[in-house]
């Protein structure tokens, strides 16, 4: 074994010796995956649980907000574009990768701003970005908004569905989740810096790490939550410090505060939280795909049986969803879990087996 | 312009306009986000050692 990995886990099972039995939530998709990838929690004592909670982006995203997608999608001279992995996420039988199939102009870019190249190469298209995600993803949205802007680009809109993730940590805790320690993503971090996190010992009186994403990352945070469970002192350690900073990019930052300001989200499994979403400022409304559209509201039941609200809430496992596996697979996914790699479902069904 | 162990990709400096020429980067969607220290260098027990050093 890694020398790392080995000392690393040692110094977890020293500290959590002689604790109760403790569950440690981790809120960001690249931890959803990184864990099961990795195999971290083999490598936990058994008293130490380590739940997913609402970190996927995609999954995330409310039904409603998806078909909101799908109806732009739908609509003549429209090129919706998207990150690769909402392309599948299931609404109401249909899907974004399926109305692809039937012609219309989905496209999957990597970076938002390849969406302003198609609007300028292609001025007499719409252009609309499907702009989800969290603080990382947030400002490279803002930076198209404000490229667009900059350059007159009047066929680029967005439909923004962007949130954050303190006041759905905040609306979890409120909920009564069960969690005693929080292991913080060290990608929000890098962004809205370690300190965005301070309310979380202070607020919720619960010990914080950020942590990067490599084994030895994961484990290096894990440990430094141990020690403050052990010593009964909640605090916040950042435990990524390669990449992340108290106080984060202030770059970005500066450019989400010009281009959103907060608002009321719609998140799957938590519902609506005050405060938890960005919406464009009034001086960019004319960006605004929802009001360039007129989108009307659309209704989506849940798919019979799916239970990703619970698996986002940390209260189930995924193969104790009666689906996994069998009705839903990353192949045929029933519900938005099952679909991004990010997702606890599609993770847990990659590298299964991992409790 | 970035290298990611050999491949060589492009990513916009909008979010990290103090980085420079030979800087390793945090790199998401596109955009450099974030500086990358080199405490990676250090090991991993020094690194507890030191966060739990009140």
């Amino acid at each position: 074994m890694n020398a790392g990995v080995d000392a690393l886990q040692r110094a977890i099972a020293v500290r959590a010796d002689g604790l109760p039995d403790t569950t440690v939530m981790e809120v960001c998709g690249t931890h959803t995956h990184a864990m099961r990838r990795h195999g971290i929690r083999q490598l936990l004592p058994k008293n130490i649980r380590l739940v997913s909670g609402p970190g996927c982006p995609v999954c995330v995203t409310d039904g409603r907000d998806v078909a909101r997608a799908l109806w732009l999608a739908k609509q003549k001279n429209v090129t919706l574009c998207c990150f690769g992995d909402m392309l599948r996420v299931p609404c109401a039988k249909e899907s974004l990768y399926a109305l692809a199939a039937k012609g219309a102009d989905v496209r999957v870019v990597v970076s938002p701003l390849d969406a302003l190249r198609f609007a300028r190469e292609e001025p007499r298209r719409e252009v609309v970005f499907f702009g989800a995600g969290f603080e990382t993803t947030a400002p490279l949205t803002a930076a198209l908004i404000e490229e667009a802007g900059r350059q007159s680009v009047p066929n680029l809109s967005v439909l923004c569905v962007h949130k954050t993730m303190p006041e759905a940590i905040r609306a979890l805790m409120r909920d009564g989740a069960r969690v005693d320690a929080l292991l913080c993503p060290g990608h929000v971090a890098a962004i809205a810096g370690a300190e965005a996190f301070r309310f979380v010992p202070q607020e919720l009186r619960l010990p914080a790490a950020v942590s990067g994403f490599e084994a030895e990352e994961m484990l290096l945070g894990l440990a430094a939550l141990m020690g403050m469970l052990q010593k009964g002192k909640p605090d916040l350690i950042n435990a990524y410090p390669r990449a992340v900073t108290p106080r984060g990019n202030q770059t970005a930052l500066a450019l989400i505060g010009r281009v959103f300001a907060p608002c009321e989200a719609d998140w799957r499994g938590l519902g609506s939280i005050p405060a938890s979403g960005l919406a464009l400022r009034s001086g960019y409304a004319n960006f605004d795909a929802q009001m360039r559209f007129g989108i009307p509201s659309l209704h989506v039941p849940e798919p019979e049986g799916c239970r990703c609200a619970d698996v986002l809430r940390g209260l189930l496992e995924p193969p104790e969803c009666p689906l996994f596996g069998s009705a839903c697979t990353p192949q045929n996914p029933v519900g938005a879990c099952m679909v991004s790699s990010e997702g606890a479902c599609a993770a847990h069904y990659a590298y299964g087996g991992d409790l | 312009m970035l290298d990611y162990g050999g491949a060589t990709r492009r990513a916009s400096l909008l979010l990290l306009p103090e980085a420079k020429v030979g800087d390793a980067a945090l790199v998401h969607a596109g955009f450099a986000i974030q500086l990358l220290g080199d405490e990676e260098a250090k090991e991993l027990m020094d690194i507890l050692a030191e966060m739990e050093t009140p």
